[in-house]
Parts: structure tokens; C-alpha cells; sequence
């Protein structure tokens, strides 16, 4: 059932699309980030910020798992899922699965390309090119990605509808969150951004999160934990309603 | 079906539908647009949840069948693809998702006559073409039963002549047709029995000679008006 999910993945060109533009929305993040963040003497800490812009793609990595899952309401080909797999749940847990490594694959050739620009930026002007932590922040921004496409995927898998699930994603990630933050700081390490920023190593100050965020595994596991809440309502709602 | 119900908010759409559906021949399944047969084949293979009664495939609800698409094959609305995807992708993923071998793909694309289409998207496919890659689909199985929902709708009178032929011969092997279609003079010819609803109620049932042969248009529309 995965693998049946994953050819359909592979065979939908948006999907790619998608992850090529979230790849690239990280590099032109490296490249303000290094070019006009870092500074004339960056510490350690600011050369691994540089790196962990390869998680800055989010947005658009979670729309590739709304697609992933709505898409086929979409299309209506999830009759075609339901009619092969009357057991529901297990359809809707596939696609997730596909999600994550749809997200992982994205997520490591963002981190590839971010990596790559970032280095030449950093050797350019003539700051240090590795710390101890670039691994780790890289590593983080590829989990950070593929845990926005699970969360993308149980949000469509809630929301059935394609467009409506988009909207939803950007009132509450350009509004709704950052007024809550603005207004509430104490929440902004719990809130799905905080929580996935902490995922990557996050530290750069461009967010009201900043600095305020989660231990790296403690982000992780909130994180998750939103995507599961999302997908076992989906599974209590959106699935059991009729497909007509 | 077991005294069938459902309502969509105040339309009952379907309401106490009994019948059966005998192995072995085509059974027509008529009525005028809006009269439930959709959501009737839709409760049946499991998609619509009923609001009163129960649908049964060999004695069983669809989701308990531990391999539906090896007992009913199902053709529904012709337009549920993803555009960009092609033929042969859409049959390989529910070739695999239903754990069937991956020659079967090959086997109903020459089926239904569609092999030399088979790696392009179905995005550019003519209406037939879906429907006959619906069939396909149905068939990847090697059901027992066929459902159909309006399949003709799209298809070319030679397409129409295959298809009847199909369904005959698929019938004649034993098996079970169960065919939706507002198209009388077409299901007159490749039907053996039909029921007739309306307004989500049976109002005949029985074989196309008992419901008048030639004239089953002219009992047809006097069971419809007269159940008005």
C-alpha cells in the first residue's frame, strides 16, 4: 500500500514542482542570511544558523503534503483508494508514511543545495566554513521538513478540501500565530512553527520565537504530536463522511 | 440490497430498496436522474454509509470482504483521475495497493483496448478513453461482479457495441453485471433482467421479456409517470 502510494507520488509532477521551489526558498534564505544577518565576526552559533536555513522551505513542504492527501479528494481518485482498501484508516496512514519521505527527500535536497550556497557564501567572505553543529543543524532541517509534509498530509487528510486546507495553513501561519505570539510570548516555543523551528536548530532572530524555543527533541515530539491530533481527527471525521 | 435507506439532509435518496442481483446475467439497474442509483452501487461497494438497511456482496458488507476488488469491480464516474498522471501509473499504484500482480496492468490495458495509450496522461484521455480505463480498473481484479455506473455515457456507438459484447460474454461466463443507465434502448439489448426506482424506491423488477421486450421503453415510462 505504501509503495502503491509512493508511485503516485512519483508520478505527480506539482508534488516536484513544489519541492524544487521549498529547495530554492532556502537557498535565497542562505543568502540573506549570510549576506546580510551574519555579521562581520559570526560566532559558531550564527554559522550554524546560516545552515539551518535549509529548513525555511516549510511552507511550501507542507503544501506539497496537503496535496499529497487532498489532491486526491481532488481528483476524486480516492475512491479508487477507498474501493481497493475499504478500511479507511489504513489508506490515510499510508499517505502520511509517503509524506514523510516525500518530505525527506525534499528536506535533504534542500539541505544539499542550502549547504552548498551557504559554504561558497561563508568561504567568500572569508568566515569559517564548519562548526561542530552544521551537521546537526542540517540533520535537523531535514527531520524539520519531512515532519511539516506528515503535518501538511494529516491537515489535508482533515480538511479534504485542497484550496481550503491552503487557507487554513496561511491564516493561521501569517496571522493567526504570530499575533498569538506577539500577543502571548510564552506560547511561541509550542505553537507548530515554534515547535518545528526547534526541530532544526533554529536560532536566527527573524521570528518573535526566537530564542524562547524547545529542546530539539522536546520540538519534535509537540510537533508530531499537532500532526497526529490533525490525523486522528481526520480519521474520526473527514474519512467516515460519504465519498460521493 | 435489504431494505436500503438514505437521506442526503431532507432528500431520501434512496428509500426500503430491496433486490437482488443473480450470477450469470445482466441486470439493468434504470431510473430517471435523481431516482438513487448512484448512491445505491456508491452504499453497495461501501463509499456511502446507509441510514437504514444494508448492502451485501455474497452475504457480506464490502469492507468485509478481506479482497473486494477480487469479488466486485466497480466503474464509477469517468473523470476520477489525476490528470497528470498516466494509464499505466494508475493501474500499476492500485495493482499494487491491492497486492495483485503487476501483469495484470498489461492484461486489462489489452482488454479494454487501451494499450496504446497506456503511458500517456490520462489529462488528455477522450471521455471514452476514461471509460474504458474505469474498466480496466474494475477488472484488475478478475472480479466475480461487475458494477457499473452509467458506463456508456462518453463511448462511441462502436464503443457501445464492444461493450455490451463485453458484459454479455462476462455474464455468459457466469458472472455477475450489475449495470446503471438512463439509456433504454442500449440496456434493452444487453440486459437480461432489470429493476427500475424511482425517487429512491423499486418499482419493478423482472426479467426485460416479463417488463414487455422491444417495449420496455413504453413500460418504463408508464412505471416512472405512474410513481410520480
Amino acid at each position: 500500500m505504501i509503495y502503491a502510494e509512493l508511485v503516485k507520488a512519483r508520478a505527480t509532477r506539482s508534488v516536484w514542482w513544489l519541492g524544487a521551489i521549498a529547495a530554492l526558498s532556502c537557498v535565497a534564505w542562505a543568502v540573506v542570511d549570510v549576506q546580510l544577518w551574519l555579521g562581520d565576526r559570526p560566532d559558531d552559533h550564527a554559522i550554524e544558523s546560516a545552515y539551518s536555513m535549509a529548513q525555511q522551505g516549510y511552507l511550501f513542504t507542507m503544501i506539497v503534503g496537503v496535496l499529497l492527501v487532498a489532491g486526491e479528494y481532488r481528483h476524486q481518485t480516492i475512491t479508487w483508494a477507498f474501493l481497493v482498501s475499504p478500511r479507511r484508516s489504513r489508506v490515510v496512514v499510508a499517505k502520511l508514511a509517503i509524506c514523510g519521505i516525500v518530505g525527506l527527500i525534499v528536506g535533504l535536497a534542500a539541505a544539499v543545495v542550502t549547504a552548498g550556497t551557504t559554504a561558497v557564501l561563508l568561504a567568500a567572505g572569508g568566515h569559517p566554513v564548519f562548526t561542530a553543529g552544521v551537521p546537526l543543524a542540517l540533520l535537523g532541517s531535514v527531520a524539520s521538513t519531512a515532519l511539516w509534509t506528515v503535518f501538511g498530509g494529516a491537515l489535508g487528510a482533515l480538511v479534504r478540501n485542497q484550496t481550503a486546507a491552503v487557507v487554513v495553513a496561511f491564516v493561521w501561519f501569517f496571522y493567526a500565530e504570530w499575533f498569538l505570539v506577539m500577543l502571548v510570548p510564552a506560547v511561541g516555543r509550542w505553537t507548530p512553527t515554534g515547535a518545528a523551528k526547534a526541530v532544526s536548530g533554529w536560532t536566527r532572530d527573524a521570528t518573535p520565537v526566537a530564542g524562547n524555543l524547545l529542546p530539539m527533541w522536546a520540538g519534535g515530539l509537540v510537533f508530531l504530536t499537532y500532526a497526529a491530533v490533525a490525523a486522528v481527527l481526520a480519521g474520526m471525521t473527514s474519512t467516515r463522511r460519504d465519498v460521493t | 440490497m435489504n431494505h436500503l435507506g438514505k437521506s442526503f439532509g431532507r432528500v431520501r435518496a434512496v428509500d426500503d430498496l430491496s433486490f437482488t442481483v443473480p450470477p450469470g446475467q445482466v441486470t439493468g439497474f434504470l431510473g430517471p436522474n435523481g431516482a438513487g442509483k448512484t448512491t445505491t452501487l456508491r452504499m453497495l461497494l461501501g463509499l456511502v454509509r446507509p441510514d437504514a438497511g444494508e448492502a451485501l456482496v455474497d452475504g457480506r458488507r464490502y469492507a468485509d470482504l478481506p479482497a473486494p476488488v477480487s469479488v466486485v469491480g466497480a466503474v464509477l464516474e469517468a473523470t476520477a483521475f489525476h490528470p497528470g498522471r498516466t494509464a499505466r501509473v494508475h493501474l500499476r499504484a492500485l495493482c499494487l495497493a491491492a497486492q495483485l500482480p503487476g501483469a495484470r496492468v498489461d492484461e486489462v490495458l489489452d482488454t479494454v483496448d487501451l494499450a496504446s495509450a497506456a503511458d500517456r496522461r490520462v489529462g488528455g484521455f477522450s471521455l471514452g478513453m476514461r471509460q474504458r480505463l474505469a474498466l480496466a480498473s474494475a477488472l484488475l481484479g478478475d472480479p466475480a461482479a461487475l458494477v457499473l455506473d452509467e458506463p456508456a455515457n462518453g463511448l462511441d456507438p462502436e464503443g457501445v457495441h464492444w461493450l455490451r459484447g463485453f458484459l454479455r460474454a462476462f455474464a455468459t461466463d457466469g458472472r455477475t453485471v450489475l449495470v446503471s443507465s438512463h439509456g433504454l434502448a442500449e440496456l434493452a439489448r444487453t440486459a437480461d433482467r432489470v429493476v427500475v426506482v424511482n425517487h429512491g424506491r423499486l418499482v419493478a423488477e423482472g426479467s426485460v421479456a416479463e417488463l414487455g421486450g422491444d417495449d420496455l421503453e413504453d413500460t418504463y415510462l408508464d412505471l416512472v409517470r405512474g410513481t410520480r
